[in-house]
């Protein structure tokens, strides 16, 4: 596929709400992956500001623990944070020059391999509603043309989250939407612990196999997860049959 | 652009969970060395003391079923009728919240959007006195375990920092119905527990899975199976989930 046939895919996938049932996660999965295949970056992921206080991670392109982790020390303050409560894209273009700044956050991204970092809001006209982080092992500024799109991209994601139902959303029905996709990313946690347990594999793999199953078979995450933690489905069906020996 | 001057510059994090302490002890304040009985009326009363923008706030607690409920408390008829006409119609703002598992707010029954929402609740509602509702869901593990339903007398949204306060209570609200669950005969005991308590981080959810196919529980009881292990050994939950995600601790041998 040539760029513009990809960027055209990525914003018909992200505009695509035509679906029965609310699936924000399968909306910020196909965010933070459309990140990393038409942006010059390596890593990815989209976190949304709870209306308790802090930022939640709703999807990344990786799961590895260094990675993970790197996004649960920026809950409650760092660049994403900064990038939320202000509204502006910022651009890190070298993280070992912020160690004053954030010197936990310098460690962890160097630890995972990252040197540079681009935030860009997510917001619903002028109202924020969380931060993308992009990522790259090296150190750099991110050309303004990807930051331009990563914020279109960002948009498009925020719009569907809100036009996800046949009833149009209301001012006070932004918390309702966010609140819901936050908790469904609490249950798909819980699924992929199902998974692990149950397959003898780690959060990560496990995390693996559901996407693995609900793309194979083309049925929503959201659904999957909610239907093995009330235990309507059984995690046998997720997991393939391991080989003899 | 963020108009929540107590989000400030500081860790938010940080601001949350000192927040979140002072509504648990408030709550606790309240209900310490009660007889059981008289739990539920003065955490009712305590909600309210937390929450002075509204007219008045029930606590009700979900049935087996997506419809039935138990109101467990209310503060005045007006928000005791509102729960009753939920369950009896089976639609209304609460229980819109338990099957989104988020805050929905009716901020205008008078009209539409909402009267077209919820067009017999609507109707009900206003006439026992209530103009807007908001209900917040008690975020059990898995699904939620009732709603903490506030209304007022007016019309108007709740403003973004009374959004913030409503969740923290239903939060404490959640854990102080746990606890009643799991009757403490010590009152310090249910001080001590609800405050050692923490919130939604991705490892006590992966636990609580990891727990559910380990001892063919419901989430609910696998996040209690968290907390209580974390109680007894004076551990935080996330230290627990992280012993039972690395594999180091298997509740199975417990």
């Amino acid at each position: 596929m040539n760029r513009e046939r990809q960027l055209a895919k990525a914003f018909v996938d992200l505009a695509d709400t035509y679906a029965s049932e609310f699936d924000p996660l399968h909306l910020f999965n196909r965010l933070v992956r459309a990140c990393t295949e038409l942006l010059a970056v390596d890593a990815a992921a989209v976190m949304v500001a709870d209306a308790r206080g802090g930022l939640r991670t709703m999807a990344a392109t990786s799961d590895e623990a260094a990675f993970v982790e790197l996004l649960q020390m920026q809950t409650g303050s760092g660049p994403c944070m900064d990038c939320y409560r202000t509204g502006v894209a910022h651009s890190v273009p070298d993280i070992t020059a912020e160690r004053d700044h954030w010197p936990e956050l310098v460690t962890a991204m160097t630890d995972a391999g990252y040197r540079s970092l681009q935030t860009v809001p997510v917001r619903l006209h002028d109202r924020p509603l969380g931060g993308l982080t992009l990522l790259n092992n090296n150190a750099g500024a991110l050309p303004d043309d990807d930051v331009h799109l990563a914020q279109a991209l960002a948009d498009c994601a925020a719009l569907a989250l809100m036009h996800w139902s046949t009833e149009p959303a209301r001012s006070d029905d932004v918390i309702t939407r966010v609140q819901s996709a936050i908790s469904v990313k609490a249950i798909l946690e819980i699924a992929k612990g199902m998974i692990a347990e149950y397959a003898g594999v780690t959060i990560a793999q496990a995390g693996q196999l559901l996407t693995d199953y609900t793309s194979h078979h083309r049925v929503s995450l959201a659904e999957t997860v909610h239907a093995l933690v009330s235990h309507s489905m059984n995690p046998a069906v997720i997991v393939p049959a391991r080989k003899p020996g | 652009m963020v108009d929540d001057d107590e989000f400030g510059s500081g860790d938010a994090e940080q601001e949350t969970r000192a927040r979140r302490a002072r509504i648990t002890r408030e709550l606790v304040e309240n209900v310490r060395g009660l007889p059981p009985a008289e739990v539920p009326d003065a955490l009712c009363r305590a909600c309210v003391k937390l929450l002075p923008d509204v007219s008045g706030l029930s606590v009700s607690v979900q049935g087996n079923g997506a419809d039935s409920g138990v109101v467990l408390c209310a503060s005045d008829d007006v928000a005791a009728q509102l729960a009753e006409i939920q369950y009896t119609l089976g639609e209304g703002p609460g229980t819109e919240a338990v099957r989104l598992r988020a805050p929905v707010f009716a901020t205008d029954l008078t009209r539409p959007p909402d009267a077209r929402r919820w067009p017999l609740f609507s109707v009900q509602a206003t006439k026992a006195g209530a103009q807007a509702v908001f209900s917040v869901p008690l975020a059990g593990a898995g699904r939620p375990l009732g709603t903490l339903d506030l209304y007022r007398d007016t019309v108007g949204s709740l403003s973004k920092d009374h959004v913030r306060t409503s969740l923290l209570v239903a939060d404490a609200v959640t854990l102080a119905v746990t606890a009643l669950d799991h009757s403490f005969t010590d009152p310090q005991g249910v001080v001590t527990w609800l405050e050692g308590v923490e919130s939604d981080r991705d490892e006590i959810h992966q636990a609580t899975g990891m727990i559910m196919v380990q001892l063919g529980v419901t989430a609910e009881e696998a996040v209690l199976r968290i907390r209580a292990r974390a109680f007894a050994q004076g551990s935080t939950s996330t230290e627990i989930a992280r012993a039972v995600i690395d594999r180091t601790l298997d509740m199975r041998r417990e």
